[in-house]
């Protein structure tokens, strides 16, 4: 781990100029702000830090300084980065939206955390399993962009565990379609088990196992005290967990993020205006430990570019873009 | 005996295994069917299509057979230590001191056969007091619905009397001189005076060279009738045995507690671990079994992905299932065995093992830790299969039985192939998600990555601008199409009781059913399948497809619509 810190620096040290949204600050007042937000900013993340370590021995190893620290002698260019725009190609976890990353903080989504994903409600009457299967395609983008990052880790492979229940009913995963989303089913380890508690063994077992970029999991809904093991597990061992739970049950305890998962509308396509084009979401960030408690629910439109394997706001769809930018640069 | 794939060889048609012979195509074997419709092996292919146009055939593969004989000799193990391979298409065992296991030769015969029998092979058995003379029953005698035939022991010459000369097992040239003179049953050469068979071989040789040849060939036949007769001993092989990797421990005082069975098996693991690196393997499969001491045995079996002979992970992949054991009054003796072996060469230590270091071995050992816990039919990996069928072009197979697909060679062919799509897909269809694969077979190929890199490439390029969604239903579901357009999408329609009203779709994509698997006959044929991508008003993207042909075949009724898949 001690050859962690000093990434970021260097890369940032080696191209200052080629990092997305640079912005020179006008006044040496701002500069200061932005300074000190960032120091808060660290503080935060130390107190998390703190907070979650409770009962874990292994956490203290596993500790992770702030990426950008206010360490005196760094390059002007990289101490200017107003946190929220910094997004650091391939080192942090993020989905490549400005406007949602910044609401991460600048480390991205936790690597060593559980995110919660839920399907969006509906209305009685109206479909589930298309939800589902957005919200679990939500998931597995998110373990695209995990396998994107450039660290060691983000080469290996990724365990889906699901109850086989699930799986009959919301469909198999399918090599040919994942290709098509980005993600080589090559890397996929796939548990379908008889019951839920195996499934929870098995994201268990797969947090602890060395071997591994990314553990996915879809369950009804997660207890109190496995929901914190499973916290404890992926904070101990730093692999991260996304784990889809059904809509109507309880949130889960301990996670590091939450997100509402729906459906949306595509875009008019480009060359036939009857075809379907990209995939878009309608998504919520509900909880997030970079955020305060108070901080209410984050709606964005976001669209999947299975090109650039990243997410793009989606346009033309001005309504939601704009509150979704504005919500953005007010946390960040 | 020939079936290795019982499934491709159909019971109730005749069907024959064809080879290459000298002077075309000709029948190795035929089943009874064929035979009675006057087809033989020796024939010629054409001349059997005369007889009987609709025969089925299939090339022969000698080898497989060869070696299927082999694996069926080592299996008789449990009638009698020394077996071997007899002739082209038989095995003997050696039963002496076994039958009274068995409760006597004639159950012990009966049980031989119906297990034989039950693995849907043709079996014909004999036991006397000598190898030659069981062969010659087996393949001779005439034989009950029972199978099998028993010769009193120490009454041969009746036994064999009325056999004819062809059961000695002689070269062809010497039965063939037999029978011109006129000897056809074995028991004719019973009273013949020994020196007198030479010179009569002799007198029916054209020429003075054949004299030598001629006392040879009597002296072989006396040979194997002394052999068959039991008054010469016959040294035959047998198989030799295979070293077995099993270590065991016997125990003085039987072992209740579960404390002491576990350090027993961690000691069982650690020994076998010694044995497997002194001889260079490592175990894919081990088995612990427990001798209680009512005489009852309970086994405990792990599998792993790799080959691996660390005692640790063998007592981590053991350990969880050993409280299932029921020990009974006690357990007497615990073996361990490595029933599957594989090389392995020593490893060079990571001189840094640190929580960032990773081989594919850490992964290994969470694939068996999950699989042995839940059963290997449960974590599982996607390998694609060369089918144009949606639901045929992957397979999932168990991740204990795949090699590691994210090994090196595989990923750069990826790699490779993904640049390839990107480069050939065709600008119109830059907007649309791509590479849907269609590749390899698994199940046939032993080693599923193996062969097929350029082929793969190639299918995958072709089919570069498919789309296929990324959650699959294993069986298409049927839809209600409330409104439909001739030859298009649907425009409304009901799954699983909910309503759809489609707003946007493309298609069709028409993907034939492979009529090369149809050959047999079908009940009802599979039409044609016109895809369609379809997004209703609320975002939701489906697979949907249109299964026949409007107007085209009346008698098969009107096309159906079924969901396949999810794009979410």
């Amino acid at each position: 781990m001690a050859q962690d810190p000093a990434k970021p620096c260097l890369s940032l040290d080696a191209s200052p100029d080629t990092l997305p949204g640079t912005e020179r600050p006008r006044e040496p007042q701002e500069v200061a702000a932005r300074l000190r937000r960032r120091k808060l900013e660290s503080l935060r993340q130390r107190i998390r830090r703190i907070e979650r370590s409770v009962g874990t021995e292994l956490e203290g190893s596993a500790f992770r300084p702030p990426v950008y620290d206010d360490s005196p002698g760094k390059t002007p260019g990289a101490e200017e980065q107003a946190p929220a725009k910094i997004v650091v190609p391939g080192l942090t976890w993020h989905l490549g939206i400005a406007e949602v990353d910044g609401l991460l903080g600048p480390e991205g989504l936790e690597i060593g955390g559980v995110h919660e994903i839920k399907p969006a409600l509906q209305e009685q009457g109206t479909d589930w399993a298309a939800t589902w299967a957005t919200a679990f395609i939500f998931s597995l983008t998110l373990a695209i962009r995990r396998c994107a990052m450039t660290d060691g880790r983000a080469r290996r492979p990724i365990l889906c565990c699901r109850p086989a229940a699930m799986a009959n009913e919301f469909g198999s995963l399918y090599g040919p379609g994942l290709r098509a989303l980005g993600l080589d089913p090559k890397r996929l380890i796939i548990v379908e088990t008889k019951t839920a508690t195996d499934t929870l063994w098995a994201i268990e077992e797969g947090l602890k196992s060395r071997g591994l970029a990314l553990v996915l999991g879809a369950l009804q809904e997660v207890e109190l005290t496995p929901a914190r093991r499973l916290a404890l597990a992926a904070s101990a061992y730093r692999v991260p967990c996304v784990l889809l739970t059904h809509p109507r049950t309880e949130t889960m305890a301990a996670i590091a993020t939450r997100w509402r998962v729906g459906p949306l509308p595509s875009a008019p396509h480009p060359f036939d205006p009857h075809a379907p084009s990209a995939l878009r979401f309608t998504v919520d960030l509900e909880r997030c430990r970079a955020r305060p408690l108070s901080a209410e629910t984050a709606s964005f439109s976001l669209e999947w570019c299975d090109e650039a394997l990243c997410f793009r706001l989606a346009p033309g769809v001005a309504d939601r873009a704009d509150a979704a930018r504005e919500s953005g640069s007010g946390a960040g | 005996m020939r079936r290795a794939n019982p499934e491709a060889v159909p019971d109730d048609r005749p069907f024959a295994l064809v080879e290459a012979g000298s002077h075309g195509i000709v029948i190795a074997a035929a089943n009874a069917q064929a035979r009675a419709e006057g087809i033989r092996p020796g024939q010629s292919l054409a001349d059997a299509r005369a007889i009987y146009p609709g025969l089925l055939t299939r090339k022969i593969e000698r080898r497989k057979d060869r070696a299927a004989l082999f694996a069926l000799a080592r299996w008789s193990g449990r009638y009698g230590p020394a077996r071997n391979v007899e002739g082209e298409n038989g095995f003997w065992i050696d039963i002496t001191g076994v039958a009274h296991l068995f409760g006597g030769e004639r159950q012990l015969m009966a049980d031989l056969v119906s297990r034989l029998r039950a693995f849907g092979l043709t079996v014909r058995a004999g036991l006397a007091d000598s190898i030659a003379a069981a062969a010659a029953l087996a393949r001779f005698a005439r034989l009950g619905t029972e199978g099998f035939a028993i010769a009193p022991a120490g009454h041969m010459r009746e036994a064999l009397r009325d056999l004819p000369v062809e059961a000695l097992g002689l070269a062809d040239e010497t039965i063939l001189l037999l029978k011109r003179l006129g000897l056809r049953r074995i028991g004719q050469l019973y009273d013949l005076p020994r020196p007198a068979l030479a010179r009569r071989f002799r007198s029916l040789a054209p020429g003075r060279r054949k004299v030598k040849n001629s006392t040879e060939l009597a002296g072989a036949v006396l040979a194997r009738l002394d052999a068959a007769l039991a008054s010469a001993p016959e040294a035959r092989h047998a198989l030799p045995e295979t070293r077995r990797a099993i270590v065991r421990r016997i125990f003085s005082e039987p072992l209740i507690s579960s404390e002491g069975i576990e350090s027993a098996v961690a000691d069982l693991a650690a020994s076998l671990c010694r044995m497997l690196d002194q001889a260079g393997r490592g175990a894919r499969r081990v088995r612990l079994c427990f001798y209680r001491v009512d005489g009852t045995v309970a086994e405990v079996r792990a599998g792993t992905s790799r080959p691996c002979r660390e005692p640790k992970h063998l007592l981590q992949l053991l350990a969880p299932k050993l409280p299932e054991i029921d020990a009974g009054f006690g357990v007497d003796v615990l073996t361990l065995e490595a029933t599957a072996l594989e090389l392995l060469d020593p490893l060079q230590g990571r001189l840094s093992a640190g929580l960032e270091e990773w081989t594919e071995a850490d992964t290994a050992q969470l694939i068996d830790r999950v699989s042995n816990r839940l059963g290997a039919e449960r974590v599982l990996r996607l390998v694609p299969y060369e089918s144009h069928i949606p639901e045929r072009a992957e397979v999932r197979i168990p991740a204990l039985m795949a090699k590691d697909p994210l090994e090196k060679r595989g990923a750069e062919r990826s790699k490779v192939s993904r640049l390839s799509a990107a480069l050939l897909r065709p600008p119109l269809l830059l907007a649309i998600p791509e590479r849907a694969e269609v590749r390899i077979p698994a199940l046939m190929a032993k080693d599923p990555l193996e062969k097929r890199g350029a082929e793969r490439s190639k299918v995958s390029r072709l089919s570069a601008a498919l789309l296929r969604p990324p959650l699959l239903l294993a069986i298409p579901e049927p839809i209600t199409v409330l409104a439909e357009v001739p030859e298009g999408a649907p425009a409304r329609f009901t799954w699983r009781r909910v309503t759809h009203t489609v707003v946007k779709a493309e298609g069709p994509e028409r993907i034939e059913p492979e009529w090369w698997r149809m050959l047999g006959p079908l009940a009802r044929p599979p039409g044609p399948r016109d895809y369609y991508r379809i997004e209703d008003d609320r975002g939701g993207r489906y697979w949907v497809f249109r299964e026949g042909l409007y107007d085209r075949d009346p008698e098969a009724g009107p096309p159906v619509w079924y969901m396949h898949g999810l794009f979410g």
